[in-house]
């Protein structure tokens, strides 16, 4: 009970704190985000060497098998190697674990949104326009009207980043007329899009705040009061 | 030699070429100024000393002109009185050393019977200056015989001295020199003797094609720039002299009688200094084409001496036609007319201007007036040596005139040839005009690059060629290869249109990069600490206002999302399923509340059904994270315990890797729980070897790009497993898509899915309630401040406007 609610007590400082940011950057802000970034680290290091190091490097490693041990020496080469980035005179080795990072990484990414986005939304896309069997009109003209909408919204938003230009002498590049009215069309579907991203942003916002309001309420209602 | 290389440009033109091909400089010229220098005597001498001979049998035999019946005709007054000025002056040479010493002449009227006959009377037919024509003045008694020989000389040596010393009348000449050279004018006086320079130059008629004047031209043309070089002694010479002179036996029969008497070169010695040291001036053209016409009328005599003879004396009659008869006929060959050389200029009396009482003076002369015996002197007969005789050819006489006594040092030959034709002229008129001290006027620069280009070109020596072994010969090579032709570049470049086009464009753009930004002052827009504490504090007001008073309650939304109706529907087969449910914590603490919020319900509903759950995050903090939903919900549903209906598999490293990872096999993905304990044989996940083993996976994320992610990695490799996002409202917008395509069972965006998720679901929450009407009234609030704002900032915009438009 006394931890926790010492651990409220430092919950509700560590809120006023960010909170005074509402008057600027002050000390107190400073020391309340300085307070957070340590934490943070200790606890991705203590994470990292607990939930990754130990038991996927260093066990394997020494109570592994040998196919463990080996996977395991190949995996500390390259840690050993990564770590010559510390070192100006050896730092030309650790390209090579970061070539495979980066390699990896790069194929694993490529194929998923080849799998995952451009394949299934393209395809997503032109099902739009398949109507069931037994459809009734009205739904059916109101799928049609929705899978337009979504296709324009489609094509008018490629075609705002569409930024290819024919040269032309003595005038600076331009888009075509059509490319440009379509980029016109993108450019408020983009607009909508971006609107309610940020909405989400306030809504999120608003959230977290009405969370901390509810909280110092809690604490000086039900703690101090 | 077939080919001649141009002294000028250095190329090869054939050997018959007269001018270069290439410059159009005279060849032939040159050719014929260069000496040849053979062992063996040449055919043109062979041709002359046979000549010589027979000319010398011929007069010694018979005198050839005496008593004609043309002689008898009358001729003119003047060349009357030249003819008793002839004999006249034959009487008085006899004299000369007797007379010498008491009389005192004038230089140009003191001519020796044979200077005055030979060189006065020349000059009259070639057109010179009239005071040199003979004037035989019979009330002059002043002697001549003193005078003469000293005028002789001093033409040889340099007649425009002499010319303009015989105008300021000097006596020491005149005086000097009887005593000096007695010894001079005896040996004058008995070469003058001999009939044969009277003989030649009484019975001379230039023909019109004769070929020594060809070569007189053509010698004339050059003597100039070798008279500085040739020395003094050598320079009073005619320039039939140096022939026999230079080599002996090589004497011409033409030059022989006329050489004899300029043999005593000793009594040179007698004159004064002057006229030995300016040798440049007895080589003028004067003397030479004096001597060169007696070269010309030798040879017309030549060809007249068939007739003469003829009239003559019968017996010389044969002798003369089998010497004379071929070389007419190769005369007629080599005629001037049709073979001209450039840049020749043709004396005065030749061929058009020769009167014809001039082409008939031979003949209308008197006998004992023309011929008189030559004989050739003994000494000199002894010098040439007998040859064989051959028919004379007129190139070999051109040839023979042209050589040069000796190896002449070349001077750089810098004249073009029709300055050289010109120079010629001037020096035919007025030969080596130039006194010392104008000499020695003039500008410091030629003189300069004179010797420059000398001593430069007196270096070479000619290796090949007519000018082979003389040294200083004229580097036309080495001028020619010298200098080349500058390279010349085009300076348009050539591109292509299309290259044009961009080269354009680049260069629009470099145009526009350069032109300075318009200093416009911009009003930056500083969020000031009124604005910003004003909108917090009613935000904070508001939202406080309604967490303490509970009111006003607003009612939970009566719409709802297609997606989260799918969730919902979507969740309920996965409880039906009974197979443990995957959740993802891929969000940061910060987003909890939104997010812990949006999945109370369906976990609440899930952990009801007695559905485990397993927690796993791709973010560090995640796995504290599911500590806390599992904390929430064991604390909302006591029959929820987070050691047996939950498990928290940690933090998957790697991220899209991690996830490819665990979908290819999650037990070597993820070894242990977070509290290290076995993950995959603990009695939640025993038996599941994918991720198909689980009854759905929910994915709790704050951005798009984590939940996009999970569905590019994880979603194409569950085939019979429906995968649910519960996204923050700011990444909700971005995964739709995916929800339409299908890839996503279903979503619950933010605070209002949740809300719509327990409305869907029928969940009562008396607290969620609070919240969401402080959610709604900050939702509203916020808004108002926006349009408000944007009000007052269009108001704003708009006072400025038509300030600047009363003001402009």
């Amino acid at each position: 009970m006394q931890l926790e609610f010492i651990w409220t007590v430092v919950g509700f400082l560590l809120t006023l704190l960010v909170f005074s940011y509402l008057l600027g950057d002050n000390p107190l802000f400073r020391i309340a985000s300085y307070l957070f970034v340590g934490v943070t680290a200790g606890y991705l290091g203590a994470t990292l060497l607990y939930q990754v190091l130990i038991p996927k490097l260093l066990w394997p490693f020494l109570i592994g098998s040998t196919t463990e041990k080996i996977l395991a020496g190949v995996a500390l080469l390259l840690v050993l190697l990564l770590i010559t980035r510390l070192f100006p005179a050896l730092s030309a080795a650790s390209s090579i674990p970061m070539a495979y990072l980066v390699g990896s990484s790069a194929a694993v990414i490529i194929g998923g949104a080849v799998l995952g986005t451009i394949f299934a939304q393209s395809r997503a896309t032109a099902s739009a326009f398949s109507l069931a069997a037994g459809t009734a009109p009205a739904a059916a003209g109101l799928q049609l009207l929705d899978a337009l909408f979504i296709l324009a919204g489609v094509i008018a938003t490629l075609a705002y980043f569409h930024f290819g230009a024919k040269p032309r002498a003595n005038e600076a590049p331009s888009r075509g007329p059509l490319i440009n009215t379509l980029a016109g069309i993108g450019q408020v579907f983009i607009g909508v899009t971006l609107g309610a991203l940020f909405a989400g942003v306030l809504a999120a916002s608003l959230t977290a705040l009405i969370d901390r309001l509810n909280f110092l309420w809690n604490v000086v209602f039900n703690q101090l009061l | 030699m077939s080919e001649v290389r141009c002294p000028f440009c250095g190329k090869i033109n054939t050997a018959d070429a007269e001018v270069c091909s290439t410059c159009g400089s005279r060849l032939q010229a040159l050719q014929n100024s260069v000496p040849e220098e053979t062992e063996e005597t040449p055919e043109w001498l062979v041709n002359l000393r046979k000549r010589a001979q027979l000319e010398a049998n011929l007069s010694a035999s018979t005198p050839p002109f005496h008593s004609t019946d043309d002689a008898e005709d009358d001729p003119p007054d003047w060349l009357q009185s030249l003819k008793e000025a002839a004999s006249q002056v034959n009487t008085d040479f006899t004299d000369t050393g007797d007379q010498a010493e008491t009389e005192e002449t004038p230089a140009d009227e003191s001519t020796s019977p044979f200077t005055v006959d030979d060189q006065s009377w020349l000059r009259g037919l070639a057109g010179d200056t009239p005071e040199v024509t003979p004037k035989p003045e019979p009330e002059k008694s002043e002697p001549e015989s003193v005078a003469g020989p000293v005028d002789w000389a001093r033409r040889l040596a340099n007649e425009p001295i002499a010319q303009q010393q015989a105008e300021d009348d000097e006596p020491e000449d005149t005086e000097a020199f009887p005593v000096e050279n007695g010894e001079l004018l005896s040996r004058l006086e008995s070469w003058t003797a001999e009939p044969v320079p009277l003989e030649r130059k009484t019975v001379e008629t230039p023909p019109p094609s004769s070929p020594a004047f060809t070569v007189d031209e053509a010698e004339i043309e050059e003597g100039e720039p070798e008279a500085e070089e040739i020395p003094s002694e050598e320079s009073t010479q005619p320039p039939f002299v140096f022939d026999s002179s230079d080599e002996e036996g090589s004497e011409s029969p033409f030059t022989v009688p006329v050489e004899e008497p300029e043999e005593p070169e000793p009594s040179l010695e007698g004159f004064p200094d002057w006229m030995k040291v300016e040798p440049e001036f007895g080589a003028t053209a004067g003397d030479d084409t004096g001597a060169e016409r007696l070269v010309f009328l030798d040879e017309d005599e030549a060809q007249k001496l068939p007739e003469a003879g003829e009239a003559a004396t019968e017996d010389a009659a044969p002798e003369l036609e089998s010497v004379f008869l071929p070389e007419e006929e190769d005369e007629t060959e080599v005629s001037f007319d049709e073979e001209p050389e450039e840049g020749y200029q043709p004396p005065p009396f030749m061929f058009d201007d020769v009167p014809d009482w001039l082409e008939n003076y031979a003949a209308e002369l008197p006998a004992e007036e023309l011929v008189e015996p030559e004989e050739p002197p003994a000494d000199l007969e002894s010098e040439v040596p007998a040859v064989p005789f051959t028919p004379f050819s007129p190139e070999d006489l051109t040839e023979s005139i042209d050589l040069p006594d000796q190896p002449v040092e070349a001077q750089p030959f810098t004249e073009t040839p029709a300055e050289i034709s010109a120079a010629a002229e001037d020096d035919e008129l007025l030969p080596a005009q130039l006194p010392g001290w104008v000499e020695a006027m003039r500008p410091v620069e030629s003189v300069l690059s004179t010797e420059g280009i000398r001593s430069e070109s007196e270096q070479r020596i000619e290796r090949s060629g007519p000018l082979a072994g003389i040294p200083g010969t004229i580097p036309g090579e080495d001028l020619a290869t010298r200098y080349h032709k500058p390279p010349v570049y085009s300076s348009k470049l050539q591109i292509t249109e299309k290259q044009r086009l961009h080269a354009n464009l680049l260069e629009a753009m470099i145009a526009e990069t350069d032109e300075p930004a318009e200093a416009e002052p911009v009003r930056r827009a500083r969020p000031s600490a009124l604005p910003r504490l004003l909108v917090a504090a009613l935000m904070i007001a508001a939202i406080l206002y309604v967490l303490v008073t509970g009111t006003p309650l607003l009612p939970r939304p009566y719409l709802y999302p297609a997606e989260t109706a799918a969730f919902q529907s979507t969740l309920q087969y996965v409880i039906e399923s009974e197979r443990p449910v995957l959740v993802v914590v891929d969000y940061q603490p910060a987003y909890s509340a939104e997010l812990e919020a949006a999945a109370n319900g369906p976990l609440q509903d899930l952990a009801a059904a007695g559905v485990g759950l397993a927690f796993v995050s791709t973010n560090p903090a995640g796995p504290v994270l599911g500590d806390r939903l599992a904390d929430n919900l064991a604390a909302q549903h006591p029959a929820f315990s987070t050691t047996d209906d939950a498990i928290n598999l940690g933090y998957l490293a790697g991220g899209s890797i991690g996830m490819q990872a665990l979908v290819q096999q999650p037990s070597r993905a993820i070894l242990s729980t977070f509290e290290g304990d076995d993950a995959w044989g603990s009695p939640l996940l025993s038996g599941i070897q994918s991720l198909d083993g689980f009854g759905g996976i929910i994915v709790l994320t704050d951005t798009d790009e984590k939940g996009r992610d999970w569905i590019e990695q994880v979603q194409p490799h569950i085939a019979n497993t429906p995968m649910l996002m519960i996204a923050s409202a700011q990444a909700a917008p971005l995964l739709q898509p995916y929800v339409q395509s299908g890839q996503l069972a279903g979503m619950l965006s933010g605070w209002y899915g949740g809300v719509s998720y327990n409305a869907i679901a029928g969940n009562p929450s008396g607290a969620q309630s609070v919240t969401w009407t402080a959610y709604q009234v900050g939702i509203a609030l916020m808004v108002v401040l926006i349009l408000v704002g944007a009000l007052i900032q269009g108001i704003v915009s708009l006072i400025s406007a038509r300030k600047q438009d009363s003001g402009a």
